[in-house]
């Protein structure tokens, strides 16, 4: 902030002010920060004690008005308001300087802020910009991973599945040999392999269509021992007599 | 009726004016607010005298009957000064200029300011304010009430304010704003190939659209959808309670949409439903 107010030209801004018509205090503080725009904001303590001394030297008087000091012109004071008339020109001419000084200077500072404003938007904008490409990066990865968990299931699943096949394969074939070549208690030794093999895969398949609780087992256990004690006790004890 | 003449500077005084109107073509113009008597100060006038007319409260200034013949101004170049008056707040103020810059600030009421390349500032105006440019620049700050910026290629960027409508339109223009909407919420921005940035704080209600034909668009607002169509790209969706609304067309424009955490004071005067919860 430039000094408006040197080598006692508050003082006489204060005299032309109260010329115009009688204030108070307050007033007169208002009056400077409009008239300089907020470029100039006198505080309480500049301007009341300044107008003390005004009255002291029998420049202004004032009187109370609804409790406050309403201050004015005294002739002695109009006086030097006069006297000083090329002085208080060339002042005023300033403080239009200091407008056009004011204008600049919000100019500048609405520039900078804008200026701000538009970098850090952008830089915002970049940031946000680079997550959102890391989370796509990241959520590409994911699912990535789960279709390559997924393959690598089915492969397993078709490894099983192949192998099952040629067991099956191997030991039908072998049954068809046995069965063309071997004696007769062999041929029944392979019936009954066979009997129970499918015995076997047809409980499989039952329970796989309907599931299995632990109840469901127990009972399908008891019954299993049941029937091996019913072939051993009722079917080959007898043929052994 | 009171006329002037001035050929290189001046300082005038005024009783009252209602009104200001002024027409610049280099230079600068600046129209501040203030309580005190208004005043008109000229300097650096080159070229033809700068005319002021002060008739029933109507300040009018400038290069007035320049503008009469098109041509006449064109080819003059050397037409220019440095113009600053100090008008009451609730003076409307318009304002035509060729390539010299404009500052307005304080005024409360009404504010236009036409430019062709002249940077246009302003500064804590309210009320109605509408700026328009070809190419130059339009740059704002704290401004409250309704807002309409119109530019060919000049950036319009707005810091701050509280906004009832903004309405934004350029052909490449960027336009930025950080601002806050109440009362109306109306935000539309319109742009060929300029870029749009918007930040608004995190707190704010409005039905969103914004859409580019080819551009990329970019929101910090998780409760928005982006839909892919053949003819443009779309976000869209509704922020808070759905009380205002956002706009925003580009052809090939990205277009970014920013949120900001809202500072305590501003919490306690927009007053948001459902925050405190």
């Amino acid at each position: 902030m430039s000094p408006v107010f040197g080598h006692g030209r508050l003082r006489l801004y204060l005299l032309k002010l109260l010329e115009e018509s009688p204030r108070h205090g307050y007033e007169v503080i208002r009056l400077l920060q409009d008239r300089f725009l907020g470029v100039y904001s006198p505080s309480p303590g500049t301007i009341y004690p300044r107008l003390a001394r005004l009255e002291a030297d029998g420049l202004v008087t004032h009187e109370v008005v609804k409790g406050k000091k309403v201050y004015s012109l005294t002739d002695k004071g109009r006086a030097e308001l006069e006297r000083r008339m090329d002085e208080l020109a060339e002042l005023e001419e300033e403080i239009s300087a200091s407008a056009q000084q004011f204008a600049r200077q919000v100019q500048q500072d609405v520039r900078e802020t804008v200026r701000s404003l538009r970098e850090e938007l952008t830089k915002a904008a970049r940031e946000m910009r680079r997550r959102d490409r890391v989370a796509s990066k990241e959520a590409w990865r994911e699912t990535k991973e789960r279709q390559k968990e997924e393959w690598r299931r089915h492969k397993e699943h078709w490894r099983e599945q192949r192998a099952a096949w040629a067991r099956e394969w191997r030991q039908n074939w072998e049954e068809a040999w046995r069965t063309a070549t071997g004696t007769a208690e062999e041929v029944a030794h392979l019936k009954l392999e066979r009997a129970l093999r499918a015995f076997v895969e047809d409980v499989r398949e039952s329970v796989g269509r309907t599931g299995l609780t632990e109840e469901g087992l127990a009972e399908i256990q008891a019954a299993l021992e049941e029937t091996a004690a019913r072939i051993r006790t009722e079917i080959l004890e007898r043929c052994e007599e | 009726m009171s006329h002037w003449t001035i050929e290189e500077s001046a300082t005038l005084e005024l009783d009252g004016v209602v009104a200001l109107k002024a027409t610049l073509v280099g230079g600068a113009i600046n129209v501040l607010a203030a309580a005190d008597r208004p005043t008109v100060v000229v300097e650096g006038v080159a070229g033809p005298p700068l005319q002021v007319d002060h008739e029933a409260g109507m300040l009018t200034i400038g290069h007035t009957r320049m503008l009469e013949g098109v041509l006449g101004w064109l080819r003059n170049q050397q037409a220019r000064a440095t113009v600053t008056v100090t008008v009451p707040p609730d003076c409307p103020v318009e304002l035509n200029t060729i390539s010299a810059d404009a500052v307005v600030t304080g005024l409360s009421v009404r504010t236009s300011v036409r430019s062709a390349a002249g940077d246009v500032v302003l500064d804590g105006v309210g009320g109605r304010v509408d700026a328009g440019t070809v190419s130059g620049r339009i740059e704002a700050q704290g401004l409250n009430g309704t807002v309409s910026f119109t530019s060919v290629a000049g950036e319009l960027t707005l810091a701050g304010g509280s906004i009832h409508r903004l309405s934004a339109r350029t052909v490449s223009g960027r336009i930025t704003a950080d601002v806050a909407l109440v009362k109306e919420r109306t935000l539309t921005a319109n742009t060929v190939s300029g870029e749009v940035a918007l930040r608004l704080p995190e707190t704010t209600s409005a039905e969103v659209h914004l859409s580019s034909a080819t551009g990329r668009i970019d929101t910090a607002f998780p409760r928005l959808r982006q839909h892919d169509r053949t003819m443009a790209r779309t976000v869209t969706g509704t922020l808070g309670t759905g009380e205002g609304s956002l706009t925003v067309n580009t052809v090939s424009g990205g277009i970014t949409l920013l949120s900001r955490p809202v500072s305590d004071e501003e919490r306690g005067l927009t007053d948001v439903p459902g925050e405190d919860e």
